[in-house]
């Protein structure tokens, strides 16, 4: 048995009935406790290889997460274990509040048809450690994207998942909340494996404890931090140049990139 | 967070007590010296048209709200998709083919053409771009198109069989020409639907948030929706061939909803709307027959309520837009 790990056997996404390669060839380990971050251009399938491990998407090839396969198992049993996060396009008129969304997290997990006292402690206590413990009264069509993003984040962790799969955390966050997200992650990561994507470089190298790098729909780096800051690597990844600083303090890699 | 569901149980104590009242007194209204023979047979015609109305505003409330949701378009009804002037014209067909009336042959013929009607509209909005005013648009179209098929059929029907003119107030939505023999086909799609609502309510509530998150948490999505859509396009459907077209109380009914329990969470607004709608239109139809009566004459009940409900339907198209522009 595969328990409390994350196994990616050459898969392989495609769309339009194979006109779009989305990814070609993924091979990756995620261990418990091992935080993943997904980097690349736009396009270059980071969120295909996401919504494949959550099972939303097909792909072909094995998706192993805690011995369960993930095409082959019912969403309901994948639902419990793992949460996905991803981007939100939300109605108008017809929208949730706050908390109601977030409760929506806990479906799976919760057994009547009206959540529980327990589902809305649970609810409460994620929106207060996210600090948008204010908001959870308002409607989702009239937070600031910024805010929703949190909500999102909220809602991915209402269930308390062993497995989480976060869609660009970071996207629309200043820089103060970027920290708190990184901060919120790490901590996650100790309880449950965590795999997420993003833009940012610095985010993705301060937060993951192991970076994938994805360039049309192919691995072409993996590994720690140190393995994948590398000048040739991150060239390859965006097509632009890279100035690779220490940290005095944490002897860490710090990329720039060059504005030419 | 309790404050959503102490609203929706005073609603639901509120609306169950008017729809009692009025119930109780529309059916015993002005029959003080009347002989008791004829008092009964007035009594069993006014229970009938109460019972179908109010099954046919639950089920067109209930609907209404189903598809807004499932749809994620607050502008949709069955009215508004087509399935109103699918199912007329279907049913004027069976009239003028078959003749006899079997109720659940009529049924299944309604049905076939409301569904038909309603596959229509949603494949044309999607080609069309699948916004919410795409699925009005196309569904104009389509009832437009029915509509006028319907009315051809009625002049037809009426030629062939000039007995039949009663199949007019079809034309318009009226409990006028209402039989007891009617009532049990319209308590098996209201059981339905009250069966639907608790397997279908929390899936709503994940699709309202979106398709993917749906899916994340264990749900299909499009299977929902299609199921959804059919059972909505069956049992309002059968409303049509039973009271003829209703609109705009699909529509209205899961609005009034939301604004008075003040949430959009679907296990509240869906029991709320098809109350809504029975209240409507028992309200509506007594109006028309103890009040209007009177005065010019019973008007359909369908005419009254797209009077007040287009209003609605052009104040929530306003709302929509005036953020965009």
């Amino acid at each position: 048995m595969m328990l409390d790990k994350i196994v990616l056997d050459n898969v392989k996404i495609v769309y339009k009935k194979g006109k779009i390669i989305a990814i070609k060839n993924a091979n990756i380990v995620v261990k418990k406790g091992e935080i993943l971050g997904i980097i690349g251009s736009n396009g270059a399938g980071k969120t295909s290889l996401l919504k494949a491990i959550a099972g939303i998407v097909h792909y072909s090839g094995l998706i192993y997460i805690d011995g369960y396969e993930v095409s082959h198992t019912p969403h309901k049993v994948i639902a419990r274990i793992l949460s996905y996060a991803g981007d939100m396009d939300v109605p108008e008129i017809l929208s949730l509040t706050v908390l109601e969304a977030v409760l929506t997290s806990r479906y799976p997990v919760s057994k009547g048809f009206f959540e529980s006292e327990e589902d809305i402690k649970k609810a409460l206590e994620v929106l207060e450690t996210l600090g948008i413990l204010e908001l959870k009264d308002r409607r989702l069509d009239e937070l600031s994207s910024g805010e929703l993003r949190k909500v999102i984040l909220a809602m991915a962790l209402a269930r308390e998942p062993r497995v989480i799969l976060l869609d660009e955390p970071d996207a629309h966050l200043d820089m103060g909340s970027k920290i708190v997200v990184s901060r919120i992650i790490k901590e996650l990561g100790r309880r449950s494996i965590v795999i997420f994507t993003t833009h940012d470089i610095l985010f993705a190298i301060n937060t993951a404890s192991k970076v994938v790098l994805l360039k049309d729909g192919e691995i072409i780096g993996y590994g720690t931090v140190d393995d994948i800051v590398k000048n040739d690597l991150l060239f390859k990844t965006y097509n632009a140049r890279f100035k690779i600083l220490l940290d005095p303090d944490t002897n860490k890699p710090v990329p720039i990139p060059f504005y030419e | 967070m309790f404050r959503k569901y102490v609203c929706f149980f005073t609603s639901l104590v509120i609306i169950l007590l008017l729809i009692g009242m009025i119930y109780y007194v529309s059916l015993y209204y002005g029959l003080n010296e009347v002989p008791q023979q004829i008092m009964d047979k007035i009594v069993l015609y006014r229970e009938t048209r109460l019972i179908v109305a109010l099954l046919s505003g639950l089920i067109l409330g209930f609907t209404g709200s189903v598809l807004q949701s499932s749809l994620r378009n607050p502008l949709v009804d069955p009215y508004i998709l087509g399935i109103g002037g699918g199912a007329l014209f279907a049913t004027y067909m069976y009239h003028l083919v078959f003749k006899i009336t079997n109720l659940y042959w009529g049924a299944l013929i309604a049905s076939i053409g409301g569904l038909t009607a309603l596959a229509l509209t949603l494949v044309i909005a999607e080609t069309i771009g699948g916004s919410d005013v795409a699925y009005v648009l196309s569904g104009i179209g389509v009832s437009s198109m029915f509509s006028g098929l319907s009315i051809a059929t009625y002049y037809v029907i009426i030629s062939v069989n000039p007995a039949a003119s009663y199949v007019f107030t079809l034309l318009i939505g009226s409990f006028v020409n209402v039989t007891p023999s009617r009532i049990p086909i319209m308590i098996w799609p209201s059981l339905v639907l009250v069966i639907s609502y608790f397997i279908f309510s929390k899936p709503l509530n994940a699709m309202v948030i979106g398709d993917d998150y749906a899916k994340q948490l264990g749900y299909n999505p499009r299977f929902i929706r299609r199921i959804i859509t059919i059972l909505s396009g069956i049992t309002a459907s059968i409303v049509v061939m039973v009271s003829g077209i209703i609109g705009f109380i699909g529509l209205v009914s899961p609005h009034i909803a939301r604004l008075i329990i003040k949430s959009n969470d679907n296990r509240l607004v869906i029991p709320i709307s098809g109350l809504i709608g029975s209240l409507l239109l028992i309200s509506t139809d007594n109006f028309s027959r103890i009040i209007l009566s009177s005065l010019v004459g019973e008007i359909p009940v369908g005419a009254l309520a797209s009077s007040f409900g287009s209003p609605f339907f052009l104040f929530l198209l306003i709302r929509r837009f005036r953020g965009r522009v």
